[in-house]
């Protein structure tokens, strides 16, 4: 049931950071500094 | 629970219902009604997803999970912002494109209606019991705890979320749910900033990580790797991916959430927030978690969490017999407490030889109370062979009760409440749309217009409601079953995903090859999970490689052989 001849700007920029690139990245990013943090809680605390 | 709690936790749920019935409006058209008329901004999709995922039991499990086993279980969403990111690169931009209702419509546009069918009925048998699940876990420890009647938590619960997700359908679910999960931040958080409150003066919150430490309750991290071991960094970055691409890729329950969105903009940033905001809440529900069982090194906690498992057995023949080990546990933790505080002493001299010392006595004490713990459950066990021997979820909300002030334990309840809701609104809207889109109006009745539509997704939710109820009222006679049916998630979503995939990136593989394939896959994962001592994370990604790979084997053998008769017939 498909909703036909509607369009969807698919490329649009993100509202914030310069590229859907960027922001992917900036994600990616946070998830790699958390582990990195939660490691050194982990051994911190050990 | 004094009057303030009640007058609290009451106005809250009128507030989130009458909220849910006012904001839903009246949609007139499907579109309306199962997609907000994809009209939402995505922080309402980025807190929609995030309260679908959150049920009650996130709150008050995963605190307990770390009061007894650590807080590597945070591993497990370790893999999610991948997940997101990926989808919002493929399914966000699909969906979007092909303005489907429900994910399985793709599978119909790119194979046919059989795989369309069989994973539209997948999906209403697994989410169809675990919405009953989702109702029925809260409702069994509110009773427990508070000693409220099972039957009418659940009914209160249950009744509460057909009201407004009939009446308002995705805009009252995505809508209310911005209010849930104000609700639940504003209650856990007083929730935390109570406990930290709550320890000895002479005890910090960072001494109370110290503590908590040298128990081994903070190991966020596992860096080892490991087939076997449930939580670890690699099954929750490999494993966990495969789990939250299948589960917010292809689960309706979360895909109507973001279809929602007003543009592919706003749905790609609702997931992509809640990839960067979830595994830092993940931890502060666990940290919360570990400060309790800190907490309780300096307070004496009950022998056993579940209050009625204990008045039973103190009630019993063995009676005399649990008396006696639960004066030796208040001598063992008295013990503990002191070693606690030695150990604290020690940690803050420069004497590695006195902190070796403090650490192994304080192991010591701990040890011994875990014996004496370990005794009273077996002794549990013994008077009653069906008593569950985990306590673990209700550690945070026994804590709540007993030492959360008069007005913060309604407002604790009311998140709860709220997570419960939140999480079971969704499934039930998903449910309706699947049965209407993918059912109703796709095999029994193709010409039924926009009115009559919505009527029956009316319909379909107030049915998947009272399913939800009927067996959330069965589940505690089920015993083993809800736990097959938490297992039975993990068996096919990796089956499912692999279809998925396929279809987004395998162009040239059919219909007939991909559901041959899925059969096949699912057959292995079953047979893993009877025959292996596989971790459940690696079925996602056993299951979803397996039909990929099937699928193009199949469709190359199928060419194959079909160009072979080709050449016999010529």
């Amino acid at each position: 049931m498909p909703e036909e001849n509607q369009v969807t700007p698919d490329e649009e920029r993100p509202p914030f950071g310069r590229t859907w690139g960027a922001l992917y990245a900036g994600v990616l990013l946070t998830l790699a500094v958390l582990i990195a943090l939660f490691y050194l809680f982990t051994l911190a605390f050990r | 629970m004094s009057s303030l709690d009640w007058a609290v936790l009451a106005s809250a749920l009128v507030l989130m219902v009458a909220y849910g019935v006012w904001r839903g409006g009246r949609s007139r058209d499907l579109r309306g009604f199962l997609l907000a008329g994809r009209e939402m901004r995505w922080g309402t999709v980025a807190l929609s997803i995030m309260a679908t995922q959150a049920s009650a039991i996130t709150f008050l499990s995963t605190p307990g999970q770390a009061y007894a086993d650590g807080m590597r279980f945070v591993q497990f969403y370790l893999g999610l912002p991948i997940a997101m990111v990926v989808l919002s690169l493929t399914a966000v931009p699909l969906y979007h494109r092909l303005r489907v209702y429900t994910a399985y419509e793709y599978l119909e546009t790119r194979f046919d209606l059989k795989t369309r069918a069989l994973t539209a009925f997948l999906f209403l048998v697994q989410r169809g019991l675990a919405a009953g699940l989702t109702i029925f876990a809260p409702s069994l420890i509110l009773s427990v705890i508070l000693g409220w009647d099972l039957r009418v938590t659940i009914l209160v619960i249950g009744g509460l979320v057909i009201v407004y997700t009939t009446s308002g359908g995705t805009r009252a679910v995505s809508r209310t749910q911005v209010l849930q999960a104000a609700v639940i931040l504003l209650g856990m958080g007083a929730a935390f900033v109570v406990l930290v409150a709550s320890l000895p003066a002479d005890v910090s919150f960072l001494d109370a990580l110290r503590v908590a430490g040298k128990a081994g309750k903070l190991n966020a991290i596992d860096p080892h790797f490991s087939l076997t071991n449930r939580y670890t960094l690699w099954s929750g970055l490999i494993g966990g991916a495969f789990l939250q691409l299948s589960y917010f890729g292809t689960d309706q329950s979360q895909v109507q959430r973001y279809l929602a969105g007003r543009s592919v903009t706003q749905s790609r940033l609702g997931l992509l927030f809640n990839g960067a905001v979830k595994v830092p809440m993940q931890f502060a529900i666990l940290l919360l978690g570990a400060t309790v069982f800190a907490f309780y090194e300096f307070a004496a906690p009950p022998i056993f969490f579940n209050p009625v498992q204990t008045a039973k057995v103190r009630s019993s023949a063995n009676g005399s017999r649990f008396a006696e080990l639960e004066r030796r546990y208040g001598e063992a933790v008295g013990v503990r407490e002191g070693r606690a505080r030695e150990l604290l002493r020690a940690l803050k001299s420069a004497d590695a030889g006195a902190q070796a010392e403090a650490e192994r006595a304080f192991g010591a004490a701990s040890a011994e109370a875990e014996t004496v713990r370990g005794q009273a459950v077996a002794l549990m066990r013994a008077n009653d062979a069906s008593a569950d021997p985990s306590d673990t979820n209700y550690v945070f909300l026994g804590f709540v009760v007993k030492y959360l002030p008069a007005g913060l334990v309604g407002l604790v309840l009311a998140a709860v409440f709220a997570a419960s809701m939140s999480a079971s609104s969704a499934e039930l809207n998903a449910l309706a749309s699947t049965t209407v889109v993918d059912v109703y109006r796709r095999l029994l009745d193709p010409g039924a217009g926009e009115r009559r539509s919505v009527l029956v997704s009316r319909l379909a939710t107030v049915f998947w409601g009272m399913f939800a109820i009927a067996f959330a009222q069965q589940a505690s006679r089920l015993g083993s079953l809800v736990e097959a049916v938490n297992i039975l998630g993990s068996l096919f979503y990796g089956t499912i995903l692999g279809i998925f995939l396929t279809g987004f990136f395998i162009r040239k593989v059919s219909g007939t090859a991909v559901f041959a394939a899925a059969i096949v896959a699912e057959g292995a994962v079953l047979a893993c999970y009877v025959f292996t001592p596989i971790s459940f994370l690696w079925y996602n990604v056993l299951g979803c490689l397996a039909v990929i790979v099937l699928a193009w084997v199949f469709e190359r053998w199928v060419r194959a052989n079909a160009a072979r008769q080709g050449a016999l017939s010529a």
